[in-house]
């Protein structure tokens, strides 16, 4: 049994969802290739900051049943025997509740976002449209274009530090750059804050939305729009090889041994499985293949999903415990070294009430960020269930926890070169026809579907351009 | 009786500039707080008979110190040997050559940022329009200030890497594994040895100023940098003296010269600000030690004690010592290079006798329970020579005498802010076009008619000296525009 299709997309998750939906909408019969008997993909946290607004609005996300529970889950800042502080959106009850930490840093907080969303909006430029960052930075004013030059060398730290005084307000602002993968000291981290206010959800810019059923809610929306626009998906279809022709891809065979042909193949797996794996070594150049096998990230993040029996007072929805800057670099020393850290930064999402979490499971869920953590043989879910509640505890007098889940680790290797260069360096490949749509080719790790989108697009441009 | 150059400070960029623009023909006074002129270049004499150097220095250009005539007033360099790592087994690693073309690499790097510094001088504005906004082109990108240190020698075995991190970062802090951490190559420590040790070097170079006519007066401390109008115009000095000068040039850094002589009602508070976000990271301990005999490693190959000897460098520990150093704690595993200067120049210590310099890394400016008392003094001298008896047995019983100096010593000895000789911390936020970090780059100050050369300008951490040309550079182009008056 063999297919014929213009394009296949291998592996499912919401990038790979995104690319087959928007290929079969622009009328190529595409088809999905997803390795596991289900559609969801690793990553298992419900929190989207960055899905791109106009893939929702392409595939018209909301009709195939894509709700939100929540639309902008407001950061709060939780200290040990002190109350917690909530960042609102609106200027003027944000700098009310900040002047509990530091009068100062309520008065500066208002220019900081200021600076920060006004930067950040013109360069969507090259983060949402994917055009070279050349082209962006000179549609800049003067004085953006000098914050962006001192922003691509500055750490996240540094650059907090220059606003604020107060340790845990710093702390929890930087989480944004952990949470892209980047480590907080390391300098052009603050590119990555800049990266996280010019993502938008449901109109909301900066915001962390929850949809409706966590992150299953939007995979299945995903795959009924695919389905509508006439893509096939399949499961428990893992792909063994590419097939090439004539330096070019031809098709891919499935470990079953079936071929599928097609003359554009997309990838949402990560880049370096897609070549080193799936890919003919002779056609990727010999040295480009050894420099795949030395690029391996040591440290990632992961995240646990704690079971309650009673919603805990946080404070807010979105909550960051780290007391201090300087914590994110220990504890990044600690897994460097490849030991769990004692005191990784956590970041905790606690769905809203009406969520749907608790009519599913009739029990209160939060899902807790932990960076850094080794991966490899130093990673210890076990530590990690130990651990985790403990430190939350320190925060949360009373917290008592009915159950803990540990996903899978999840490598972050990002890097300033990949958040400043245009999409097409991201998604092309050595191969002719091959594409890359995963988090691999999207500026950093968060899941957007816009390299996906991107891909799409290119596929469909070189679809037509075919004979 | 007013001066056309006052310089604070006489260390290799006051004496340096002083020479300049003595020779230039111009009235020039070097102010310095210590006894005897050099800043860091000092050789000392801490037991009888032995003399030993407390700071280190960065390297001199060799077009500077031909333009200067240092050989002639008696400066003489024994080139650096390259840095080997010793193992308490007796093994010796060198580094390869990925490591050695790496190093070579940094060098022409380091040129190449240093002759790009010096061609920033900014057109002197022309009278008319005093208000223009000057600003330089930007800085050429550098490549390695996202590189990690181990990132640069991808697939050398550890004990290669390792060694070619402790090289980068002695006698600072810095995590070898996290991006940026390649930028230390650029700032090098150590060098060759100097005949009668750094000591050699300055007095060399003060020799080479008085030639020039500039006037050095030690012992007088700079107690303000006084202003007229955002126009530095005169030196107060601690007794209440004042010296006129139409132009200042500070070589101390940056956090002292503006936050304590420069009264801060002359300077923007953006700028009070900027220069208070300015981060110094001083990790830099040195043993001084007196030794009957110069000690011998087990099976080790001749001509050792004449290298930099960089005892058992480990990239686990370099990481736990940087996190350990973050807190205020003393290291268990210190990052330890140790100099045999009187191998290379028998007059440091007597006949028979050796001088070891022990350079520690990763040494707290103050520790996270207060400063550094005399029980955390022997601490880290314990672990220090602990360390250092492993890898040359015997050599404790053959300690004479020792002096310890800590990061808060580097501060009251020389004023560097935080005990850092670097000016500030090595990272590209920075360095480079960022360093100080003004709107106008090069020398040039807020304030004008004050320039800085300091360790904290462009050139500071890269080479020694070249800072003070650049800022003499400057006021000799700006006193001939007539910006000053």
């Amino acid at each position: 049994m063999s297919g014929r299709y213009d394009a296949a997309v291998i592996g499912g998750g919401i990038d790979g969802l995104t690319a087959v939906a928007l290929l079969a909408k622009a009328g190529l019969r595409a088809v999905l290739l997803e390795g596991s008997p289900s559609l969801t993909g690793n990553d298992t946290s419900p929190a989207l900051r960055a899905l791109d607004p106009r893939v929702v609005k392409e595939l018209k996300l909301a009709r195939h049943g894509l709700k939100f529970a929540a639309r902008d889950l407001e950061l709060a800042i939780l200290r040990p025997g002190g109350q917690p502080v909530a960042i609102m959106r609106d200027r003027h009850a944000a700098a009310r509740s900040l002047a509990s930490l530091s009068p100062t840093d309520a008065t500066a907080f208002a220019s900081y976002r200021a600076e920060m969303y006004t930067l950040a909006r013109a360069l969507r430029l090259t983060w949402w449209e994917g055009r070279p960052m050349a082209e962006t930075v000179a549609l800049l004013k003067p004085a953006q274009k000098n914050l962006l030059d001192r922003l691509k060398v500055t750490s996240a730290s540094a650059y907090l530090s220059s606003w604020f005084e107060s340790d845990p307000l710093k702390a929890a602002l930087a989480f944004d750059a952990a949470a892209c993968g980047f480590s907080p000291s390391e300098p052009g981290s603050a590119l990555a804050l800049l990266w996280s206010a010019s993502q938008e959800m449901c109109g909301l810019q900066g915001a962390v939305a929850i949809p409706r059923g966590g992150a299953d809610g939007l995979v299945q929306a995903l795959s009924q729009a695919a389905k509508a626009a006439g893509a096939e998906l399949r499961t428990s279809a893992t792909v063994s090889r590419l097939t090439v022709a004539a330096g070019a891809v031809s098709g891919v065979e499935l470990a079953a041994g079936e071929r599928i042909d097609a003359p554009l193949v997309l990838s949402a797996l990560c880049g370096r499985r897609t070549l080193q794996a799936l890919a003919p070594t002779a056609l990727i150049g010999f040295g480009a293949a050894q420099a795949l096998g030395r690029s391996s990230a040591e440290i990632g993040n992961v995240t646990l999903v704690l079971g309650l029996n009673r919603r805990p007072d946080f404070g807010g929805n979105r909550i960051v415990i780290a007391e201090r800057l300087e914590i994110y670099e220990t504890a990044l020393a600690e897994a460097r070294l490849g030991r769990m850290p004692r005191e990784p930064a956590l970041e905790l999402i606690a769905p809203p009430p009406e969520g749907p979490a608790e009519q599913l499971a009739s029990r209160i869920l939060l899902c807790v960020r932990v960076w850094p953590v080794p991966l490899g043989e130093g990673f210890d879910p076990g530590a990690l269930a130990r651990s985790v509640p403990a430190m939350i505890e320190r925060h949360v007098p009373g917290f008592a926890v009915a159950s803990c889940d540990v996903a899978q680790p999840r490598a972050a290797a990002p890097s300033v070169e990949r958040l400043l260069c245009g999409a097409d360096q991201r998604i092309e490949t050595p191969i002719r026809g091959l594409l890359l749509c995963g988090g691999d080719a999207e500026p950093t790790d968060a899941l957007s579907g816009r390299a996906a989108r991107q891909a799409a697009r290119r596929a469909v441009s070189l679809h037509r351009e075919r004979p | 009786m007013r001066y056309d150059a006052a310089i604070i400070g006489a260390g290799a960029d006051g004496l340096a500039a002083a020479a300049m623009l003595g020779r230039a023909g111009l009235r020039v006074i070097v102010i310095e707080r210590q006894v005897q002129p050099g800043g860091r270049l000092i050789t000392r004499q801490f037991h009888p008979g032995y003399y030993a150097s407390p700071f280190a220095a960065a390297p001199i250009p060799d077009d500077l110190f031909h333009a200067l005539g240092l050989a002639r007033h008696g400066a003489l360099l024994a080139p650096a040997a390259r840095p080997v790592a010793l193992w308490p087994d007796g093994r010796v690693e060198e580094s390869g050559l990925p490591a050695q073309r790496l190093l070579a690499e940094a060098d022409r790097r380091r040129t190449a940022a240093l002759a790009c510094a010096r061609q920033r001088q900014p057109k002197p504005p022309s009278r008319w329009n005093p208000f223009a906004t000057r600003t330089a082109d930007p800085w050429p990108a550098e490549r390695w200030a996202h590189r990690a240190l181990t990132g640069l020698l991808d697939d050398a075995p550890d004990r290669q890497a390792a060694l070619f991190a402790a090289t980068a970062l002695e006698g600072r802090a810095a995590d070898p594994l996290s991006a940026g951490s390649a930028l230390h190559l650029l700032a090098p420590a150590g060098g060759g040895v100097w005949r009668g040790g750094f000591g050699g070097l300055g007095s060399a170079l003060a020799a080479a100023a008085q030639a020039t006519g500039a006037e050095l007066a030690c012992g007088l401390e700079v107690s303000e940098i006084r202003c007229q109008k955002s126009h530095a115009t005169a030196l107060t000095l601690s007794d209440g003296s004042e010296i006129a000068a139409r132009a200042v040039i500070s070589t101390l850094d940056l956090k002292r010269t503006f936050l304590s002589l420069l009264p801060w009602s002359e300077l923007p508070k953006f700028t009070v600000k900027q220069i208070g976000n300015f981060r110094t990271a001083g990790a830099s301990a040195r043993l001084l030690v007196a030794l009957g005999a110069p000690p011998v490693a087990k099976n080790a190959a001749s001509g050792l004690l004449r290298r930099p000897i960089h005892v058992m460098p480990d990239l686990r520990h370099m990481v736990e010592a940087h996190a350990a150093w973050r807190h205020g704690v003393i290291s268990e595993h210190l990052p330890l290079t140790l100099r045999f200067d009187s191998s290379v120049d028998p007059g440091l210590a007597p006949i028979g006798a050796s001088v070891m310099t022990a350079t520690i890394g990763c040494v707290p400016h103050t520790l996270f329970d207060g400063v550094w008392s005399h029980e955390k003094r022997e601490l880290l001298c314990a672990r220090a020579l602990a360390a250092i008896e492993q890898v040359f047995p015997g050599l404790n019983g053959a300690i004479l005498a020792l002096e310890l100096i800590v990061p808060s010593d580097i501060e009251m000895m020389l004023g560097a802010t935080g005990g850092d000789l670097d000016g500030g911390e090595i990272a590209p936020d920075q360095m480079f076009g960022y360093r100080p970090g003004f709107a106008r780059q090069g020398p040039y100050t807020p304030v004008e008619g004050l320039y800085l050369a300091g360790p904290s300008s462009v050139a500071g951490p890269l080479a020694s000296c070249a800072a003070g040309a650049i800022a003499a550079q400057a006021v000799l182009a700006d006193l001939r525009a007539g910006m000053l008056k």
